[in-house]
């Protein structure tokens, strides 16, 4: 059920505060157990139609900030979180992916992670997968992804059509590619977690926890007004900056927010002579990695403003890129980040100070990516590629793609994530990590973390799909001790 | 002198620039200004205080270029301002063109697809 009033709710035996992959599959996990589970968000419950998908209305509902933050860095990395029930599975592209297993691997060596292996998380995977059903597509492939296989094809590299959280139907868009939704949270294990009882407080934001006695108070702002709710155990399930800020809020500061990962992107925009683009085209699952640079190529949303954004800078850019939006697609580079950030809750302040200093290795990554990326793209014929950096070189041959920089300037102003992570990393290492292997916090009886911040390290993918099999993994793990 | 004047006169200032020829219908300025003053009162409290201190700054700037504020510029004076922030060495001062500038053409540019 939908909580209507929280000054009314008795004590509950699990609060999870943060409604995302992490905390929607605990929910569901722990409410399907038989446990009482109430489910706190800080955004609205929303319906996946409330707002047209990668707009600024969408960014006005269901981010947090409005969809605008920066880490504080040279360059300042902009970023965006969800704030609403379902977390960034109601705004993100879907893509769906299993944690590689060299990462998991790389875990448990570097951060004593107990019981982590691609064996041990199979189950979980497998049963998120049931519910979750990841899809590609089964005929025609948008036009946006074709060419970016054709044109990895052409220069020797594999490009693969990645299973995205989305639901397909009957009809089909004017490419002759089926239509599809979002399969995002709110229309999978949240319908499960309040089917088995489970409780949903939207509209609440959590300032601190406060142990009192075996229970945790969890000291909240709900309609303007302060409420407590009393749990005897706590998940902590809100995202990479806001988990370490509410540990840090709480008086619990050991390696909390202390290191902060991230997997900075930039995007690029190309031209191709027949149409490739139609209002309303969302992102294709196409993706390309290029192991040299330890980057991911893929399709971005290619709307008439996000085009216009990406051709500032060209002369006449926007209106360019309205006249001539069928023949552009935005694609972008994405590198797998280092842990070179952290996350710092303020006195004063709400909102915690995020800062994040971009590494040579991820200029050099970001840069031989770009410049991977635009000879793929002229090499499945696009006519110009718009690379986006300052000044705004326009690639029109493949010569002209090999002279692009080999790493990024580090005042590149338009560096960019939506994944940011790591921030609590877990495991047995005390001297690093915040949680333990099943992202209890070090030291305090009750608490665990169930996001993308007890990730240890950037795991170079989308990183739902990880989200989800350890949230499951975790949860189970609480269940039997 | 109010703030949003400001706002509504980089609105303004975009819309010559970029979307002139364009052919198309977009907002009223004012209602872009206003959404774009709403927007930044939703960012992060550290970065609020700073974007409404540069916007002023930007104002005045007009001053040292062309002897007027940014808000009582024609259209080709505030472009000429505008690129002098966009090439900018200091980066708050290109972050804060592109802040605008993105902003105002994802608000001008919204395509209802329904």
């Amino acid at each position: 059920m939908i909580v209507s009033d929280p000054v009314a709710l008795e004590r509950v035996e699990v609060a999870i505060i943060g409604s995302g992959p992490g905390g929607s599959v605990v929910a569901a996990t722990l409410a399907n157990a038989g446990k009482s589970v109430l489910l706190i968000e800080e955004g609205a419950n929303l319906p996946q139609d409330s707002c047209q998908p990668f707009s600024f209305q969408e960014m006005k509902q269901k981010y947090r900030a409005g969809g605008i933050a920066a880490a504080v860095g040279r360059p300042n990395v902009a970023y965006a979180e969800a704030s609403c029930v379902g977390g960034g599975s109601e705004v993100n592209s879907g893509l769906y992916h299993r944690t590689p297993d060299d990462v998991l691997e790389e875990w448990v060596h570097e951060f004593s992670v107990e019981d982590l292996s691609p064996a041990s998380l199979e189950p979980h995977f497998a049963a998120c997968e049931t519910v979750m059903q990841p899809a590609t597509y089964s005929a025609a492939l948008p036009a946006a992804s074709r060419l970016l296989r054709e044109g990895a094809e052409a220069r020797g590299m594999e490009s693969s059509d990645v299973p995205r959280l989305v639901v397909f139907d009957d009809t089909l868009d004017p490419q002759g590619v089926a239509r599809s939704a979002r399969r995002s949270m709110t229309e999978s294990f949240i319908p499960e977690f309040l089917a088995a009882d489970g409780k949903l407080l939207p509209k609440t934001r959590v300032h601190k926890l406060r142990k009192q006695g075996r229970n945790w108070q969890i000291q909240a702002r709900w309609q303007n007004r302060n409420v407590q709710i009393e749990a005897e155990n706590v998940f902590i399930c809100a995202g990479a900056i806001h988990s370490p800020a509410l540990l840090q809020r709480s008086g619990i500061r050991l390696n909390a927010g202390r290191s902060l990962s991230m997997q900075p992107m930039i995007k690029l925009t190309a031209e191709f002579a027949e149409p490739v683009n139609y209002p309303g085209m969302g992102i294709a699952g196409e993706q390309v990695r290029d192991l040299n640079s330890d980057c991911s190529l893929g399709c971005a949303i290619s709307s008439r403003a996000h085009l216009a954004i990406n051709l500032v800078g060209v002369d006449a850019g926007p209106a360019y890129a309205i006249k001539q939006q069928s023949h552009l697609v935005s694609y972008y580079v994405m590198a797998r980040g280092c842990t070179d950030g952290s996350v710092r809750a303020l006195p004063g302040f709400d909102d915690p100070l995020v800062s994040y200093r971009l590494s040579g290795r991820e200029l050099d990554n970001l840069g031989s990516g770009l410049k991977v990326l635009t000879g793929v793209l002229v090499a499945a014929g696009a006519s110009r590629v718009y690379t986006g950096l300052h000044r705004q070189p326009v690639v029109e041959n493949p010569g002209q793609a090999e002279q692009l920089p080999d790493r990024l300037a580090p005042g590149t102003d338009s560096i960019m994530t939506i994944h940011l992570m790591a921030s609590c990393p877990m495991g047995e290492a005390r001297n690093r990590t915040a949680v333990d292997s099943w992202g209890k916090v070090h030291g305090h009886t009750g608490l665990y973390l169930a996001d993308v911040s007890t990730l240890c390290s950037s795991p170079g993918i989308n990183p739902q799909g990880t989200i989800m099999a350890l949230a499951r993994r975790n949860s189970e793990h609480f269940l039997r001790v | 002198m109010s703030y949003s004047s400001i706002v509504v006169a980089i609105s303004d200032a975009f819309e010559c620039e970029h979307l002139q020829d364009a052919g198309i219908e977009t907002p009223d300025n004012d209602v872009i200004a206003a959404e774009i003053i709403g927007a930044q009162h939703r960012m992060p409290d550290y970065l609020r205080a700073p974007m409404f201190i540069l916007t002023w700054l930007f104002d005045i700037s007009g001053i040292a270029l062309t002897g007027r504020r940014f808000q009582y510029l024609d259209q080709v004076q505030k472009i000429r301002c505008i690129n002098a922030w966009r090439d900018s060495r200091i980066s708050a001062c290109r972050n804060l063109v592109r802040f605008y500038e993105s902003l105002f053409l994802l608000i001008a540019l919204q395509e209802d697809i329904h």
